[in-house]
């Protein structure tokens, strides 16, 4: 096989993959922070971070804002601190919904211990 | 001019400068707080490392300046996760404790329910077999004084028969004594009888000699023995005989028909020789006296009738001439 026919062939291959990654459809990630907010909420995660919440709110504005103004920077700032605030508005909601059923089955195990006291008194 | 603007380029830096180092310092301070906390410690390891990446990346300047601000961000974001995460991890570890122990509470308590219900059980029956005690106690009480009422009833009853038969002996006796008393009378009256017959013998003269007649009376029936009686108050025949001191005595015995020959025979002489007997008892010398047994062969009377009999039933002491 010839060098030209290779060249051929490998230019070929590049053009088609960069084809297929042209049409990669492109992603709206203010809809999917939207989505992620919604799910939060669902979740009742907005209970265990309400003013965490209300500033990633804030920042879904900004980023709109950024995006209207072609701020790309700002929009990409924005869009990954929205994602690691709600990341940890999850996990605070997740720690306080532990923390409440360790406090159940800590107060439960405090009844139970003063029934046992109560129950080797009457031996 | 150009001086100024130099200045005010420096003091800016040098405030950007000093706030970065706030920065930095904050978080490193965040960082070590969370590191060092005891609470946390093994737990988040992945997150912790995380943390420690970022931030020594900032602190180290291995960051480009113009993403600083969002590795800064990054870095506080990653810290306050990785606390988070610890924290969660640490619930989870104190949530698996307290599991156990409330498993361990409950077990206890099941043990404890048990053993509290095994001690009432034990209550329950030391109670029961209390009772039953008590109740085998009022029994053998009840059963007691059931024995007493009975003994001092039967206590009761022989005394009533223990009197009754005082009562029966003692009238008894009274009776035996009536009788003995009446026996004594009649024995008396037999003996004043046999007196008075004794002192009321007649003598007659005989072709044989004086003579003197003792009835039968003198004598147990169908026997040779001589009443005591008739012995204490023989003196009146004894007086008879000593009024002839040296003249023979001859005593014949006499009896009825009844019985055989032999028999009246032998009993006429065994009362001849009972007379005898006495007779030298009373002092009078044998060689004097003579008894002799005649039989049913000399009767003075009829042998038919009882009076004839009685007659025929004699001894007769003959003073001989």
């Amino acid at each position: 096989m010839s060098k030209t026919a290779i060249n051929l062939i490998i230019g070929t291959i590049l053009l088609f993959a960069s084809s297929v990654q042209a049409k990669k459809p492109k992603v709206d990630e203010i809809l999917v922070v939207q989505k992620l907010i919604s799910h939060a909420y669902e979740q009742g995660y907005v209970d265990s971070a309400p003013i965490e919440m209300s500033a990633v709110e804030k920042k879904v504005i900004l980023a709109k804002e950024a995006k209207k103004k072609r701020n790309k920077k700002l929009f990409n700032k924005l869009i990954r601190e929205i994602k690691s605030d709600l990341k940890i508005i999850k996990k605070r909601s997740e720690v306080n919904k532990l923390n409440s059923q360790l406090s159940s089955i800590q107060n439960k195990n405090l009844e139970n211990q003063q029934i046992l006291d109560e129950l080797k008194e009457q031996l | 001019m150009r001086l100024v603007i130099i200045l005010i380029l420096l003091v800016s830096t040098h405030s950007f400068a000093k706030k970065k180092q706030l920065d930095y310092a904050g978080l490193e301070t965040d960082y070590n707080n969370l590191i060092h906390d005891k609470k946390y410690k093994g737990f988040a390891k992945t997150e912790k490392q995380i943390a420690k990446k970022s931030v020594e990346a900032l602190i180290n300047n291995k960051v480009k300046r113009k993403n600083r601000e969002q590795a800064l961000y990054q870095a506080k974001h990653n810290i306050a996760f990785a606390r988070l995460v610890a924290e969660e991890q640490w619930i989870k570890n104190e949530i698996k404790k307290e599991k156990e122990k409330a498993q361990q509470l409950e077990v206890n308590i099941s043990k404890t329910q048990a053993e509290l219900a095994r001690h009432d059980a034990e209550l329950a029956r030391m109670m029961l077999i209390a009772q039953q005690e008590e109740a085998q106690r009022a029994y053998e009480r009840a059963k007691q004084a059931e024995l007493l009422a009975k003994n001092s009833q039967n206590e009761a009853e022989l005394s009533k028969q223990e009197t009754q038969a005082a009562k029966a002996y003692a009238q008894a006796q009274a009776e035996q004594a009536e009788l003995a008393k009446q026996e004594a009378e009649l024995a008396n009256e037999e003996a004043q009888s046999l007196r008075r017959k004794l002192n009321s013998i007649a003598t007659e003269k005989t072709d044989k000699g004086l003579m003197m007649t003792l009835g039968d009376f003198v004598f147990d029936s169908g026997k040779s023995t001589i009443k005591q009686e008739a012995v204490d108050n023989f003196s009146k025949v004894v007086a008879f005989i000593n009024t002839y001191p040296n003249k023979k005595v001859r005593i014949e015995g006499h009896t009825d028909s009844s019985g055989s020959n032999e028999l009246n025979l032998q009993l006429s002489q065994e009362r001849a020789e009972a007379v005898k007997a006495l007779l030298i008892k009373n002092g009078i010398a044998a060689k004097n006296i003579n008894a002799v047994g005649m039989g049913e062969e000399f009767p003075v009377a009829e042998n038919t009738t009882k009076a004839g009999k009685a007659k025929n039933r004699r001894v007769e002491i003959i003073i001989l001439q």
